[in-house]
């Protein structure tokens, strides 16, 4: 007991220590297990990692998976796996990937102590040695259809040695039923052939030093050699190959021979691409890392000067321009239409398709060119040849409609236009020639649609006022209403003929469509009084029985029914309608209609409202009351002339 | 029930003391005469209104027929309550004014009559018309004209059948021309009334018309016949000419006669 309290110090002192090491060393190492995501990618992930000056920095071994049972019975599961090494956060040492895509035959079988499940679907597997972010070594990527928990069929393999990120030596890509073997200089550029061998054909590309010289294709009996670069050249750059390589080729070689390239060589470093791609994705993702493999080629560099550019930049505004109206003008649908009817919108619209085809469309190629950054590769006389296999277009566009002559179209001052020039002068002109030209025809053709609309617009509105003056008369006809309201709809008739009459008058000015708008809702606005005023001996028999009350006859010894509030239901009958109606039958302008409308529903509306209201003073005001002007404000409403 | 207590009066007919009665009845000369008469019946309450009748009567004169000389004026009035919309009773007082219409007499001209009097009405639409019993009883004191006569004390006892028959409309509601037709039977009792119980016998045809439904107006010809008090075996007879006006002012106020017709609720 006494020795144990004597030792109690240094105890105290071992377990602080172990305590708090790891925070005296400053640089401790966490680990991380738990759910993670990288880009599309979600799983568990198990990792260790340092916090320095804030940041996260992975360290050390990295495990990200998920693979699902119950999804794989259930239906299908995309499994994934990615594990190796980082250090001071750059992915290094031995890698794997694995991705996978199963079903299971749900079948279930025990073997051992474990249930086994057989899969089909598609495993892909990356794996290979990584320096500081780049390839190093052997890497093999490889995609495979998996039947029965068995490879049946390799899809795609690709194994390419790297120093450094740099591809060495000799490389081998399978893809499908073709395979492609070359080599590479210690500097990664590519010599001598590549060949890839098909069924029954082969494609081969001749490297020399970097320099693509030949590239022969086809079988054994029909073989076709495609010169590439077999001059020497001066100025060069080494670039990758890759999409903006192909693109380069294509635009040096006719269509014919791009074409055939199509499915070659080409397709297959597309395809090796991809994958690399993708494990280039996920990599930069968890830190710096350069892991695209770097195929390199020499080709022969012409770069554009400053006048070039800027006028690069003037195409690009043209073309931008003239690609716009020409969109506009095919996609309208009343030109479509109006086409049909009208030959010379037709001979403008052909005329406007024959610019987008072959000033348009090239024009857009040399925007695609620049854009993928290949323009500084080709020489100017490849391009202009490439995008005008036929030669320049004529400033004389023609066209033939049907079995008729030939017309043409030009601009009045296309002398102005120099399309014989060097080669982006020269495109730089064509692209102001298509626009100018696209620019007038789509004055004169929007301006045929706009009169085309037009004229609609007053057949449609025409039709209109037809109709109302019908549906009017119609009103009239059948009204029951007579004396003084049958007057003052014949007044509302006569009026609407009236101002239809007055229209159909007029010249075809500026104005006109504007009146018949007008129109269109003045006699709207007569439509509703006519409804209004024949609507009016119900209203009073509507009022008329709303303003009664039950009362008990002592004598009688019955219920009757009693008039109330008189002097009310007096004004209105014997001063206010008289006095629209009056209205109505004098001076009916449309001004005046609307005014007739607005009483007319605000007077019925205040007499439902009069009914439960205390109206003792109002009564009283009534009194032998006559002036309609003076009841209006004694009821609250807006007379006519206000 | 009324209506046969009213049949068993009748009984047996004898003359009043001292006169004798005719082998055969007698009946004398009518007399014409000319009622004005207003009805009043002003609501005071949810259930009870005010009953106030004033008639000018006149009769025939020497020279005049009809309207040459004033006989009566009268004034009934009476608190009413309301059982239901078709069933309303009355009770209260008469105050009459009989004139002297004797022209020879050289009596008083002029002497009161009292009345206590009450009422039962029950009304029944029948078709597009409403018909009515009437039950009233009096309780009544009159006096002769000459200046000792020592007032009389007599119970009448009267039920009257009346329908109202719209002529211009299908039914009773304002700006209606009805007909009315209507039949009276008015017996007494007492000491008084020795040999006649009859007192009146009244078969009336009015028209009227309905202003609104507080306001009719009404015309008609009643023809009648009773026993005279003197001698059961003579009967006196009237033509009269009627004119009512019928008025229904409702004094409450506006919130209180909310709901002006459901006496239930």
């Amino acid at each position: 007991m006494k020795s144990t309290l004597r030792s109690w110090p240094l105890i105290v002192l071992i377990f602080s220590m172990l305590c708090f090491s790891p925070s005296i060393i400053g640089q401790e190492e966490l680990h991380y297990t738990g759910p993670f995501q990288v880009g599309n990618y979600t799983g568990e992930v198990d990792y260790t990692y340092q916090i320095t000056n804030g940041d996260t920095l992975l360290q050390g071994p990295f495990n990200f998976r998920r693979s699902n049972l119950g999804a794989l019975l259930n239906q299908k599961d995309k499994t994934f796996s990615f594990s190796g090494d980082f250090i001071d956060g750059y992915p290094n040492g031995p890698w794997q990937f694995l991705f996978g895509e199963f079903e299971s035959d749900k079948k279930t079988e025990v073997i051992g102590y474990q249930y086994r499940v057989n899969i089909n679907g598609i495993q892909k597997e990356a794996k290979g040695n990584i320096s500081m972010g780049k390839p190093d070594g052997l890497w093999t990527i490889s995609e495979a259809l998996i039947a029965d928990s068995k490879i049946k069929v390799t899809l795609f393999r690709s194994t390419i040695n790297y120093a450094d990120g740099v591809p060495q030596q000799s490389f081998r890509i399978e893809y499908g039923k073709s395979t492609l073997v070359g080599r590479f200089l210690r500097n990664g550029l590519a010599h001598d052939d590549w060949t890839m061998f098909g069924e029954g054909s082969t494609e081969t590309w001749t490297f020399d030093d970097g320099v693509l010289t030949d590239i022969e294709l086809g079988t054994e009996e029909e073989r076709k050699s495609i010169p590439i670069y077999q001059e020497s050249f001066g100025t060069f750059k080494i670039i990758n190959l890759d999409t903006r390589f192909s693109q380069l080729l294509k635009l040096q070689l006719s269509e014919n021979d791009a074409h055939s390239l199509q499915e070659g060589i080409t397709m297959v470093l597309d395809e090796n691409a991809s994958h690399y791609k993708k494990l280039d994705d996920i990599l930069s993702q968890l830190g710096p890392s350069e892991f695209m493999p770097m195929f390199k080629v020499k080709v022969p560099y012409a770069p554009l000067d400053s006048v070039e550019n800027k006028q690069l930049v003037k195409i690009k505004n043209s073309y931008e321009d003239a690609q716009r109206l020409a969109k506009g003008l095919l996609e309208n649908t009343q030109l479509n239409l109006l086409k049909r009817s009208d030959s010379e919108a037709q001979f403008l619209y052909e005329v406007v398709q024959h610019l987008n085809t072959f000033f348009v469309g090239p024009l857009k190629k040399l925007a695609s060119y620049q854009q993928q950054d290949v323009l500084d590769y080709a020489t100017r006389e490849q391009l202009m040849n490439h995008l005008f296999a036929k030669g320049v277009p004529s400033k004389r566009v023609s066209v033939s409609l049907g079995e008729e002559e030939l017309q043409f179209f030009e601009l009045e001052d296309s002398d102005n236009y120099e399309f014989e020039a060097p080669a982006y002068e020269s495109l730089s002109q064509i692209a102001q020639y298509a626009n100018e030209s696209l620019r007038h025809i789509a004055d004169l053709l929007y301006k045929k649609v706009e009169n085309e609309q037009q004229q609609q617009e007053f057949v449609t509105l025409e039709a209109r006022m037809i109709t109302q003056i019908n549906q009017l008369n119609q009103v009239i006809d059948s009204t029951e209403a007579s004396g003084k309201v049958l007057q003052a709809l014949e007044s509302i008739k006569t009026q609407a003929e009236n101002n239809l009459n007055s229209y159909s008058t007029l010249a075809k000015t500026e104005g006109k469509l504007e009146k018949a708008q007008l129109l269109v809702g003045c006699l709207n606005t007569f439509q509703n009084l006519a409804q209004n005023i024949g609507s009016l001996p119900q209203k009073a028999l509507e009022i008329q029985e709303l303003y009664k009350d039950a009362v008990w006859n002592p004598f009688m010894a019955n219920i009757m029914d009693e008039e109330v509030k008189k002097r009310i239901t007096s004004a209105y009958h014997n001063v206010l309608i008289p006095h629209i109606l009056t209205q109505v039958n004098s001076d009916l302008g449309c001004e005046k209609a609307i005014a007739l409308n607005r009483l007319l529903v605000n007077l019925h509306n205040r007499m439902l409202q009069l009914r439960d209201e205390d109206t003792v003073k109002l009564e009283r005001k009534l009194r032998k009351e006559r002036n309609p002007n003076t009841v209006l404000e004694l009821f609250n409403l807006q007379s006519l002339e206000k | 029930m009324w209506v046969v207590t009213l049949f068993f009066l009748i009984g047996t007919v004898q003359a009043q003391e001292g006169e004798v009665l005719p082998s055969e009845s007698e009946y004398k000369d009518p007399k014409t005469k000319i009622w004005f008469n207003t009805y009043g019946n002003i609501r005071i309450s949810k259930r009870l209104f005010w009953d106030a009748q004033t008639h000018f009567r006149f009769e025939e004169s020497k020279n005049t027929p009809w309207i040459g000389q004033i006989g009566q004026v009268y004034n009934r009035h009476a608190i009413g309550y309301i059982y239901s919309k078709k069933v309303n009773f009355s009770l209260g007082g008469v105050l009459r004014v009989n004139f002297n219409t004797d022209e020879a007499s050289e009596d008083r001209s002029v002497v009161p009559e009292f009345r206590i009097w009450h009422q039962y009405q029950f009304a029944m639409p029948l078709y597009n018309f409403m018909i009515y019993h009437r039950l009233r009883i009096e309780h009544r004191w009159t006096q002769d004209f000459p200046d000792e006569s020592e007032y009389i004390f007599r119970n009448r006892w009267r039920y009257m059948f009346r329908a109202k028959i719209p002529l211009s409309n299908y039914k009773l509601e304002p700006k209606t021309l009805y007909v009315s037709p209507e039949a009276e039977l008015i017996m007494q009792s007492g000491k008084a009334v020795v040999a006649s119980p009859m007192e009146d016998l009244r078969l009336t045809a009015t028209l009227g018309y309905i202003l609104t439904p507080r306001l009719t107006v009404a015309a008609g010809m009643m023809y009648s016949q009773g026993q005279t008090l003197e001698n059961g075996g003579i009967y006196k007879q009237n033509w009269t000419m009627r004119f009512h006006v019928y008025f229904s002012p409702d004094i409450r106020k506006v919130k209180n006669k909310l709901p002006a017709i459901h006496f239930e609720d």
